[in-house]
């Protein structure tokens, strides 16, 4: 067994509904996460795809302890965060930081940038020994942004510095996991590129652990080094990255690939030649 | 698709030129002068093929088909010239305009629950449709409407057919769009990132949907997209876009196997591949 930041074991999350007055009655109970079990290794990084109504989602709130689980238990660096409150959960908030899909949508727009990334700070009552001010100078120029560009809003910035921005903020309390849901989903394709570089470079500075949680499967292929495949709040099949992605077991794992759009293997054959022939010959 | 000199001669014929757009450009004012979205923009579509129009947001591909389709957002003005089967559609009233949406090109969006009235049942948004345009009578129109539905593979058609639109998944929602479109026989179909908000095996379904009805109707199509692999398999011809400007436009083989612009050259070096990841990217950390 690997050496783990996090682990999940038997996590179940369900859902009371009521009954829509019409066709349904009285209540009923949702499953939206089965018996889910996993591992984040210290310093890699897990990935989880699914599709909509996976339980991936929910999955990513239970392990940031946005949500409870209804049964199941959470292991955080060694200790049991399960029933986590107070002192403990603030604890467990300072090493685990999420990054959402939506820059703008998680970034509050009447707040300056500087104000944004302190606030972790400022609710874990933290105050960093060089200062606030050099802080965020030193997170901003970390995720590529310009320390100069402190005071401005969200606004200010296109949609790619804005998650930049939503990570500069996870990072101010230096986590030890950082969850990753659907963080570049949003970000258009050569945006979302830089963006998994950074969080490439960072894992490798800080050896921060993610989980990523993404509908993308090549997204994920890029970023994860083990991954879990959800469908239906169940993990189908879980493994090392390559496996999964070159010898999935699954029928699940294997539809899912085959649906995933490539461009026809022989034309990206003729371009990397013909990139490589005018780069011998400028 | 030539991207050559323009021509002027209109015969429509069978399996020929379906739409020509030339030099088109589409205009917004703004409080700093007017912004132009969409530049010089000048391509083909030729009967029973795809034109797929590729590019990432801002890049003024949607405004490329909102100006076909004569709905351009208010303020925006679109010049230059756009024939469809030879005949100008620039300058043409609101009026004609009605006429040639539906009966000439049809529009599948992205979201269809928001194209979709959730208070009526899919059979009559699909059966006001047909009769807006087709005339005839109710019992024609249900008919059309179910046969349609069957094209889309709709299982179970006739009793679907009274169903709400809540009542079906977001590929089957897709699907009614679709249905509700072919039903009027258009001559060209402007499919706007009409998979983007569905899962990826629900994707692989519409598309293969899309390429059988083209195969069966020999409706021309516009596919705008910014996933540059969906659109190597929908495409025969491409068309990049970037900041409202053509930045390379050949046959989807040309455009992906020998790329003559950097910037399609850098959209396909960031395309993140499932078959061959990036392993330099994780550095020293492996």
């Amino acid at each position: 067994m690997t050496d783990a930041i996090l682990t999940a074991r038997h996590l179940t999350k369900q859902f009371t509904t009521r009954g829509d007055g019409a066709f349904i009655a009285g209540t009923s109970t949702f499953t939206a996460v089965d018996d889910v079990s996993f591992e984040v290794p210290r310093g890699r990084t897990l990935g989880i795809v699914g599709e909509s109504g996976s339980g991936k989602s929910t999955t990513a709130r239970i392990v940031a302890k946005l949500i409870d689980a209804t049964s199941g238990t959470l292991e955080f660096d060694g200790v049991d965060v399960t029933q986590a409150r107070g002192r403990a959960l603030a604890a467990f908030r300072s090493n685990v930081q999420v990054v959402f899909q939506d820059p703008f949508s998680s970034l509050n727009p009447r707040h300056t940038v500087e104000k944004i990334i302190t606030a972790p700070l400022d609710y874990q009552g933290i105050s960093p020994a060089g200062g606030k001010r050099a802080l965020v100078r030193e997170l901003l120029e970390r995720v590529g942004l310009n320390p100069d560009h402190a005071q401005r809003y969200p606004a200010q910035f296109s949609g790619g510095q804005a998650q930049r921005i939503g990570i500069a903020r996870a990072l101010a309390v230096s986590p030890k996991l950082v969850i990753c849901d659907e963080a570049v989903s949003a970000l258009d394709v050569s945006v979302q590129a830089k963006v998994i570089n950074l969080l490439n470079s960072l894992q490798a500075e800080l050896g921060l652990s993610y989980v990523f949680i993404a509908h993308d499967l090549a997204v994920v292929r890029q970023i994860a080094d083990t991954v879990a495949v959800m469908s239906r709040g169940r993990i189908v099949e879980q493994g090392d990255r390559d496996a999964i992605f070159e010898r999935p077991q699954h029928d699940y794992t294997k539809a899912l690939l085959a649906a995933v759009p490539k461009i026809d293997p022989e034309w990206e054959l003729r371009r990397a030649r013909m990139l490589a022939e005018e780069g011998a010959g400028a | 698709m030539s991207l050559t000199a323009p021509r002027t001669i209109s015969i429509p014929v069978a399996g020929s030129t379906l739409l020509e757009v030339d030099h088109l450009t589409v205009t917004f004012p703004t409080s700093s002068g007017p912004v132009e979205v969409v530049k010089d923009a000048s391509f083909r579509v030729e009967s029973g093929d795809t034109l797929g129009i590729v590019g990432e947001s801002g890049s003024g591909k949607s405004m490329t088909s909102l100006a076909i389709m004569g709905l351009l957002p208010r303020g925006g003005t679109a010049t230059g010239s756009i024939r469809l089967n030879g005949h100008e559609l620039l300058g043409r009233s609101d009026r004609e305009m009605r006429r040639v949406r539906g009966d000439k090109v049809a529009m599948v969006f992205q979201d269809p629950l928001s194209s979709l009235n959730p208070y009526y049942t899919v059979g009559l948004q699909i059966e006001e449709a047909y009769r807006a345009h087709n005339g005839g009578s109710r019992r024609d129109a249900r008919r059309v409407t179910i046969e349609a539905l069957e094209r889309v593979r709709i299982a179970d058609a006739s009793r679907r057919v009274d169903h709400y639109p809540h009542q079906f998944s977001g590929g089957m929602r897709q699907r009614i769009m679709i249905a509700m479109a072919l039903c009027l026989e258009p001559d060209l179909l402007i499919a706007d990132e009409p998979t983007t908000a569905l899962d990826v095996t629900v994707q692989a379904q519409i598309l293969e949907l899309l390429a059988d009805l083209q195969r069966e109707t020999g409706t021309g199509m516009i596919f705008i997209t910014h996933d540059l692999a969906v659109v190597s398999q929908v495409a025969q011809d491409v068309l990049v876009m970037k900041d409202g400007e053509q930045v390379e436009a050949g046959t989807a083989e040309q455009v992906f196997s020998n790329p003559r612009a950097a910037y399609t050259r850098a959209l396909l070096a960031a395309l993140p591949r499932i078959d061959d990841p990036f392993d330099e990217l994780k550095g020293t950390s492996r």
